[in-house]
C-alpha cells in the first residue's frame, strides 16, 4: 500500500520574475507503507524541493500528492494534519535550533502537537536514545553543542513528533565516517522499531546500498528511474552518464569485470562483494 | 509572501534605464521623490502617475513584479483611507450616515497620501531593480566624497552599505528555510491573538539572529585575511555619464518644469 503518491507534480520558483525557474516537470512517483526510500540525483535535480511537497510545505504549481489517498492540499486542518504525520527533517537542520535548552527544542514539535506534559517528557527522554545522546545533554544550550551533536538534536526534535513517514535530507553530510555509520544505524532503529516509512537523500551510494530498499532517481527535475535498489544500480551507465556514482563495490567488480575477470557485477555492498570475491576465488582454485 | 517584496533587489536586463549611470540614476531618484511632494492638484498628480509608468515601462521589467512587491501596502493605504475619513472635518459632505458624514477633503487628502506612497515605493524599488548594489555603493561613496574633506570616512560607510545590500536577499531566504523548518514541526504562524503570533516568530529569528552574527564575524575574519583596512583602495569600475544620463535629466526637468505649471494653471487642493 503506498502512503504517499506524487501525481504529475510540476513547481517552478520565483514565479512572476525574471527569476522564475521550473525545478520540477510532471513527477510521479509512490512510497510504500514501511519501506525505505533513497532519493539521489545530481545537485540541483530537485530532490529537495520535492520532499518540501511531501509534507505540503511547498504547494504544486500542478498536480498533487496524496496522503492514504487523500490530498494533503484539500483543507488546512488536513495540512496541518499532514505536517505531523509526515515528519521533515532540513538539509542541515542543525541551523534551526532556537531555545535555550536542548530539552525545550526537542519539545517544539510535540508541544505543538498539543501533547500531554508527561507523554512530552517521554519522548524527549527517548528520542535522545535515539540519536545517541546521553540525558545530561537535555539541560545543555543547543548552542554549545559541536556541529555533530546539533545535527542529532535536531532529528530528535523530529523523531520526538513520532511522524509515520520520516524524511530526511541528506541527514549524514558534513558528518565524520563514525558519525555517517551512527546515523544510518539510528534511520535503521527508528525504522525497524516503529515500521514508519523513510524517505531519505543521500550523495553516498555506500549508504543507499546499505539501508534502501527502493531507489529513486531524479534527473534535471524528472523522476527518471525508480526501483529496487537492486534494479536501479543494475543500470550503472545510464547512472555514471547522469554524473551520479555508484557504490564502492559495484565499482570495483565492474572494474575487475572490465580487466576480464567474469566476476558478478550485481554486488552493491562490502560484504556481497567479499562474498562474491570468495565464491570466484574458489571457482578459479577449483579449476 | 516575503519573497514577493523586492525592494532592494537587483533584477538584471537591458534597457535604457539599467544603463544609466547610477549617480545619474540615484539623483534623479531624490528629484523625483521631490517633485512627489510638489503636485498639489489633481492634473499635476495624473501626470506624475502617468510619468512615473512610463519610467517603469522604460525598464522593461515586469508590471506584475512592481504589483506584488506593491501588494502588501495594502493594509497601510486602506488604514490611511480610514484614518482620513475619521479624522478629516473639513470641506463639504459628501456622504452622511446618521451623526457621521465622509467629507470631500478626506477623500482627496487619502487620494494624495495614497498615490504620494505608491510613487515613493515604485521610483526606489526601480532603482534598486535596475542597479546592481556594488554599483548603487560606488554611486553614493562618489556622490559623498566631498565630506572626505570633513573626515568622515566616506569609503568605510560605502562598504557597511555594499555588505548590508548583498546580505538582505541571503537573510530572506534564510527566513524562508526557517519557517519552513518550523512549519515542518508543526509550528502555526497563521492563527492566535497577537501576543502569540509574536511568540511564534522566535523560532524563526533566534536562529536567524545567531546566524548572521556568526556569519558577519565570519566575513571579517576572511575581510582581514585578505588584508582589507579600508584604506587606500580605488575603484575598478569607471563611471562616466553618458547621452541615457543627458536624455533622462532632461525628461524629469520637462516634467518637474510640467507639474510646477500645472500647479499654477490650476487651483491648488490641499
Ligand atoms: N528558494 C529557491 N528559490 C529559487 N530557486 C530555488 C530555490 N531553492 C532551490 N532553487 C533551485 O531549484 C533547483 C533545485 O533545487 P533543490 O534544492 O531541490 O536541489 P537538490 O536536488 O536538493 O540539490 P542538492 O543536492 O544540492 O541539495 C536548483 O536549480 C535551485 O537553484
Ligand atoms: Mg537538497
Amino acid at each position: 500500500m503506498a502512503v504517499l503518491t506524487v501525481q504529475n507534480l510540476c513547481y517552478g520558483y520565483a514565479k512572476g520574475t525574471p527569476f522564475e525557474k521550473a525545478v520540477l516537470h510532471d513527477v510521479c512517483c509512490t512510497f510504500g507503507e514501511g519501506e525505505i526510500v533513497a532519493v539521489i540525483g545530481h545537485t540541483g535535480s530537485g530532490k529537495s524541493t520535492l520532499l518540501q511537497h511531501l509534507n505540503g510545505l511547498l504547494k504544486p504549481d500542478s498536480g498533487d500528492v496524496l496522503l492514504d489517498g487523500e490530498s494533503i492540499y484539500r483543507s488546512k486542518a488536513a495540512l496541518r494534519e499532514c505536517r505531523f504525520r509526515v515528519g521533515m527533517c532540513f538539509q542541515y537542520p542543525e541551523q534551526q535550533l532556537f531555545e535555550s535548552t536542548v530539552r525545550d527544542d526537542i519539545a517544539f514539535g510535540p508541544k505543538n502537537q498539543k501533547l500531554a506534559a508527561d507523554e512530552i517528557d517521554r519522548r524527549v527522554k527517548e528520542s535522545l536514545a535515539y540519536v545517541g545522546l546521553r540525558e545530561s545533554y537535555a539541560d545543555k544550550s543547543p548552542f554549545d553543542l559541536s556541529g555533530g551533536e546539533k545535527r542529532r538534536v535536531a532529528i530528535a526534535g523530529v523523531l520526538a513528533m513520532e511522524p509515520e513517514v520520516l524524511i530526511l535530507d541528506e541527514p549524514s553530510a558534513g558528518l565524520d565516517p563514525a558519525g555517517k555509520k551512527a546515523l544510518l544505524k539510528l534511520i535503521t532503529d527508528y525504522h525497524a522499531q516503529t515500521g514508519s516509512t523513510v524517505i531519505f537523500v543521500s550523495h553516498d551510494m555506500d549508504d543507499v546500498a546499505e539501508i534502501a530498499d527502493r531507489v529513486l532517481v531524479l534527473s534535471k527535475g524528472r523522476a527518471v528511474m525508480s526501483g529496487t535498489t537492486r534494479e536501479v544500480f543494475a543500470r550503472a551507465d545510464e547512472l555514471l552518464e547522469m554524473g551520479l556514482g555508484l557504490p564502492e563495490a559495484t565499482s570495483v567488480m565492474l572494474r575487475l569485470r572490465h580487466e576480464g575477470l567474469d566476476v558478478p557485477t550485481d554486488v552493491f555492498t562490502a560484504e556481497e562483494a567479499a562474498a562474491a570475491l570468495l565464491a570466484f576465488a574458489r571457482k578459479g582454485a577449483g579449476v | 509572501m516575503i519573497r514577493d517584496i523586492s525592494i532592494g533587489r537587483y533584477f538584471p536586463a537591458k534597457s535604457f534605464v539599467h544603463a544609466m549611470d547610477a549617480r545619474a540614476k540615484l539623483l534623479l531618484t531624490l528629484a523625483m521623490i521631490v517633485v512627489t511632494f510638489l503636485c498639489k492638484n489633481l492634473y499635476s498628480l495624473a501626470a506624475l502617475c502617468a510619468f512615473t509608468i512610463l519610467v517603469y515601462l522604460s525598464s522593461r521589467l515586469k508590471p506584475l513584479l512592481i504589483l506584488k512587491s506593491l501588494k502588501p501596502l495594502l493594509p497601510l493605504l486602506i488604514l490611511t483611507v480610514i484614518m482620513q475619513v475619521i479624522f478629516t472635518k473639513t470641506g463639504t459632505p459628501v456622504l452622511t450616515v446618521g451623526k457621521f458624514s465622509v467629507y470631500d477633503d478626506a477623500l482627496i487628502m487619502s487620494l494624495f497620501v495614497c498615490v504620494r506612497i505608491l510613487v515613493l515605493i515604485v521610483v526606489s524599488s526601480l532603482l534598486t531593480y535596475t542597479t546592481s548594489p556594488t554599483r548603487l555603493t560606488d554611486a553614493i561613496e562618489r556622490l559623498l566624497s566631498p565630506l572626505k574633506h570633513l573626515k568622515i570616512d566616506v569609503g568605510t560607510f560605502a562598504m557597511m552599505m555594499t555588505i548590508a545590500l548583498r546580505f538582505i536577499p541571503t537573510l530572506i531566504d534564510e527566513i524562508d528555510r526557517l519557517t519552513s523548518a518550523q512549519k515542518a514541526r508543526g509550528a502555526d504562524f497563521e492563527s492566535g491573538n497577537l501576543i502569540q503570533r509574536v511568540k511564534s516568530l522566535f523560532p524563526i529569528f533566534i536562529p536567524l539572529f545567531v546566524s548572521a552574527i556568526q556569519r558577519a564575524s565570519e566575513l571579517a575574519d576572511a575581510m582581514i585575511c585578505r588584508c582589507y583596512t579600508g584604506e587606500g583602495r580605488t575603484s575598478y569600475r569607471v563611471m562616466k555619464f553618458g547621452w541615457r544620463d543627458a536624455v533622462a535629466l532632461l525628461a524629469v526637468a520637462v516634467f518637474t518644469g510640467g507639474v510646477i505649471t500645472l500647479n499654477v494653471l490650476f487651483a491648488p487642493l490641499l
